[in-house]
């Protein structure tokens, strides 16, 4: 879970970043994403301690695996995001047998799936689906 | 320190007689019953089904070939991940790696719109079924089922 939360603090520093490069129209769908995002690292940070966690701190930046300096650097950058959201989430679905926490990471993995879907369409990379997101 | 448990003769004589009825069930039933069938099978079955009837749709319809091919190839994927999961789990029962019905070849709607309908049916199908055994299943599966649930959702976004 403390991975899943971890991905989820990245993602919402990301898209704090790409706000700058993106023109008006995916600027709509990061509005939503950014507020989907901090939403789930709430439930999960809730979810950390209650069961007595103390759930991981975002950092105060993150390393980009390459300079964002336009849109199309910036999609790339959230395609990563997504990605990488995907996995801390499949991750958490294949280290318990809680239902509810299971369904939560299965709902957040949709999400991460379809988002990246769409900015590979922005940015248009193809293809713009993968078959088995948050595969390693 | 207690004494060690003591038996009659009775005891023992009843109990080996017991013994010697189980190895009498177990002899009667031979051939064992087969194992309960795999949840994964209807799975496998969908994408093998979703992947004929899109590569179907992709012929059909060239403005729905892109999307449509794109689907195939990862409904594709997900039967080989399924049945090599199914293998994996029963070795001594290779699942189908065609679909059950094979011989009956997926046909497109004539009809553009009711092709991409079609597709669209199948894949919000295929979301639920995946999406409905991710609490149901052992992690590794789990993890499994819900990536296909993931992929299928992000092809509805594509098929629109």
């Amino acid at each position: 879970m403390q991975r899943a939360l971890a991905t989820e603090h990245a993602a919402v520093w990301a898209l704090q970043l790409a706000t700058a490069f993106l023109a008006a129209e995916p600027a709509g769908q990061l509005a939503e994403a950014a507020t989907t995002h901090r939403a789930r690292r709430d439930t999960v940070d809730r979810l950390l301690r209650e069961r007595g966690a103390v759930p991981v701190a975002p950092e105060a930046a993150y390393a980009t695996p390459a300079p964002v300096t336009d849109q199309v650097s910036a999609l790339h950058l959230l395609v990563t995001v997504e990605t990488d959201v995907a996995a801390g989430w499949r991750s958490l679905i294949e280290r318990t047998d809680d239902a509810a926490v299971r369904a939560l990471a299965a709902d957040a993995l949709v999400d991460a799936a379809v988002r990246a879907t769409r900015w590979r369409r922005t940015a248009g990379i193809t293809p713009p689906t993968v078959p088995l997101p948050g595969a390693p | 320190m207690t004494a060690p448990p003591r038996h009659t003769r009775r005891q023992v004589l009843a109990g080996s007689l017991g013994a010697a009825a189980t190895l009498a069930v177990g002899a009667c039933t031979t051939p064992p019953a087969p194992p309960p069938p795999d949840p994964l099978g209807p799975v496998l079955a969908a994408a093998q089904a979703d992947a004929a009837l899109a590569e179907a749709v992709a012929a059909a319809h060239p403005p729905l070939t892109a999307a449509a091919l794109g689907l195939a190839a990862d409904r594709r994927a997900h039967a080989e991940a399924i049945r090599a999961e199914m293998l994996r789990a029963t070795p001594s029962r290779p699942p189908p790696s065609s679909p059950a019905a094979a011989g009956q070849a997926a046909v497109a709607p004539p009809d553009r719109t009711a092709a991409g309908a079609a597709l669209v049916t199948a894949t919000r199908a295929a979301q639920a079924q995946a999406g409905g055994l991710v609490t149901a299943l052992q992690r590794h599966r789990a993890g499994l089922v819900a990536a296909v649930a993931a992929c299928c959702a992000s092809h509805l976004a594509v098929l629109g």
